[in-house]
């Protein structure tokens, strides 16, 4: 693997880890991101589709709580 | 339209929006921002485009019916060489017109990422970083690595110069450069320089590269094929096109389907990233 990027190699490689949970979910042609919150509840973190009319979907905006009340 | 008031009581009762009137969209955007990340998964924190994310969505818009063409919004760093040159291949061999637009920066392998669509644009202020692939990853340190060093660049170039207006020696010329990077050796190129310089086909915005897709969506669709690049570079303008059809060009899209019930929790189970 050959990275060809501006970015540092050391800073690409040296992050600090996150404790952040997270885990995918594929949701018809989308791909959603979630996020696990210590108390168990589950949010969007990051929406992946190339339909631009997804991203105006409430239910897939990054942050909202999945699953949907 | 009793729907109105409705959705208006649902806002004021629950404190949520109504949902979104969905309506199919003809053109679909792809958004390669951050890392483009390759066989490795790379540490959190780094925002990363990965390529079993993009590549299938690809496969899907080529054999999807509604899609009429690509919108490929930039944003990105660099990245791994192989994902962002099969990414690169995957774009330029779609069938269905595609106009690349880099804002903010397409730097080091985002660039031939932004030259494989049909049409490129770059924002006025945005940044591309021509600059040689380095030494950074697991390559055993024997002279051969040199050679192969050279081969993974060899590559890039021919990419870069079959699908752009840029030759071969300038490109090299622009990639060895010294003096223009502190750390490195390249150069930045800001907006217009890209444009002047046969990279990127023009300056322009969201509304630029909008219109220029819907522009190649109808050629397609009165052509019945994609002109190659090379074709569409031989003749400036446009060829005269043939009598509009009587009968609208495509019949009306069947109403979309109803979203199946969501999934709730992912079946892969958690982990860090």
């Amino acid at each position: 693997m050959i990275l060809w990027t501006i970015v540092p190699v050391e800073e690409v490689w040296g992050l600090p880890p996150t404790d952040l949970q997270v885990a995918e979910l594929s949701v018809g042609h989308r791909c959603l991101v979630l996020e696990r919150e210590p108390d168990g509840a589950q949010r969007v973190l990051r929406l992946v589709s190339t339909d631009p009319q997804d991203y105006l979907d409430p239910r897939f905006t990054p942050g909202s709580p999945w699953p949907q009340a | 339209m009793g729907e109105g008031p409705q959705q208006a009581g649902s806002v004021v009762a629950f404190g949520q929006p109504a949902p979104v009137p969905r309506a199919e969209s003809e053109i679909h955007c792809l958004t390669v921002i951050g890392q483009i990340e390759g066989h490795v998964v790379l540490p959190a924190r780094n925002k990363t485009t990965k390529y079993e994310h993009v590549i299938p969505q690809l496969i899907a818009l080529e054999q999807s019916t509604r899609v009429k063409g690509l919108l490929i919004i930039l944003n990105t760093v660099g990245g791994d060489i192989e994902a962002g040159l099969a990414l690169a291949e995957m774009i330029r061999s779609l069938s269905k017109p595609t106009v690349s637009l880099v804002l903010g920066g397409g730097h080091s392998i985002g660039l031939p990422i932004a030259v494989a669509a049909d049409y490129s644009f770059v924002a006025e202020t945005a940044t591309i970083t021509v600059h040689p692939i380095r030494l950074t990853g697991l390559v055993i340190g024997v002279p051969q690595t040199y050679e192969y060093l050279d081969k993974m660049q060899d590559r890039v170039i021919r990419f870069i110069v079959t699908n752009s207006r840029i030759s071969e020696a300038a490109l090299r010329e622009m990639m060895f450069r010294t003096g223009e990077l502190v750390r490195d050796v390249g150069t930045v190129l800001i907006g217009r320089d890209a444009v002047q310089a046969g990279l990127i086909d023009q300056v322009g915005g969201v509304v630029d590269a909008l219109a220029k897709l819907r522009d190649l969506i109808q050629w397609h669709q009165r052509l019945g094929y994609k002109p190659t690049k090379a074709a569409r570079q031989e003749v400036m303008t446009p060829p005269a096109w043939p009598a509009a059809p009587t009968a609208p060009m495509t019949p009306p899209l069947p109403p979309p389907a109803a979203l199946p019930p969501l999934p709730v929790a992912p079946t892969p189970g958690w982990g860090p990233v």
